[in-house]
């Protein structure tokens, strides 16, 4: 009878561990947003991926096999309610991984499937784009948000 | 107690590998610079003044013959404010005394969309839609009192207005 409590005991914590979700092994941490700067109305303005300064860097820290979805705003918008287009085309963003150069480009609005080898430490998220202020476009200051997404593949 | 152990091992190998979607949020911005052209369209010309006598002329109505409305166009996309530097005028005799005013128009000629005011402190310009095509006369007259000729050496007097246009939301 004291054996069969003891197995009892053992399976039950090994119930416990197999139910609780192992750690995350990634994250995603955002570091600086994109800056067209200041613009003149009627003249477009692409910030590279590649342009250390001014473009959308969020890094990730992990390895495996992910989904990247970069959803970006199809304007930015002023305090008033005013519109900027944005234009995002292929290229405009950019997957370099921390230990390589490494580098996969893609176009942010649509997903792009990453594997980041052990030892990598993870990948940088670059998001590029075109401003396109109309010739008649109001001046003052003009934001969005650019959500990055990172999925697990297989989720 | 081997039954119990395997039942521990074959539990964690199923344990699945539970790595959650992760999001970030950052931001992008720009800032657009309000642009306008500013074209000189007329110079403020008081015209000849007998020694003695005075001169007026007034935005919005018609200049006195022989003198001439200082007009400035100001094509703009956006409200915008103004500032001035004026040097006084000098000639042969010296300084001549003068004031001006000022007022804005939707014709280089026409009535003020407003009234007038001290050319020294502009006023904001008229309302407009933001982000359309505006053209805006800023009209410059002034007023030189009798006093002021009095006695003052015959010649040719000059001065300046200096304006600096700002876009404003």
């Amino acid at each position: 009878m004291g054996r069969t409590w003891k197995r009892i005991g053992l399976l039950t914590c090994a119930l416990f561990a197999a139910a609780s979700p192992a750690v995350a092994q990634v994250a995603l941490f955002p570091r600086q947003g994109l800056s067209f700067g200041v613009l003149t109305a009627g003249i477009a303005d692409r910030v590279d991926p590649t342009d250390a300064a001014r473009r959308a860097e969020l890094e990730i820290v992990g390895e495996g096999d992910y989904t990247v979805v970069v959803q970006v705003p199809a304007a930015l918008q002023s305090p008033e309610g005013r519109t900027l287009p944005l234009r995002f085309e292929a290229g405009d963003g950019l997957i370099r991984w921390r230990k390589s150069n490494k580098e996969t480009p893609f176009q942010p609005g649509q997903t792009v499937s990453i594997r980041i080898p052990k030892g990598l430490g993870g990948a940088y998220v670059w998001v590029g784009g075109t401003a396109q202020p109309a010739a008649g476009q109001p001046p003052g200051g003009y934001s969005a948000s650019i959500t990055v997404q990172i999925i697990p593949a297989g989720t | 107690m081997r039954k119990a152990v395997a039942g521990i091992a074959l539990a964690l190998a199923l344990a699945p590998a539970a790595v959650s979607a992760q999001s970030g949020t950052v931001s992008a911005t720009a800032t657009i610079l309000g642009t306008m052209t500013v074209t000189n369209v007329a110079d403020l010309d008081f015209g000849s003044i007998p020694p003695g006598a005075g001169q007026t002329l007034t935005p919005g109505a018609a200049a006195p013959a022989g003198a001439t409305m200082g007009v400035l166009q100001i094509d703009h996309f956006s409200n915008f404010t103004a500032s001035s530097v004026i040097t006084g005028m000098t000639g042969p005799g010296g300084a001549l005394a003068a004031t001006f005013s000022c007022g804005y128009s939707t014709t280089p000629n026409g009535a003020l969309t407003g009234g007038t005011f001290a050319c020294a402190t502009p006023a904001a310009s008229p309302a407009t839609v933001a982000g359309a095509a505006t053209t805006t006369y800023l009209q410059v007259g002034g007023t030189i009192a009798g006093a002021a000729t009095t006695g003052l050496a015959a010649g040719l007097y000059t001065g300046s207005l200096v304006f600096t246009f700002a876009a404003t939301l």
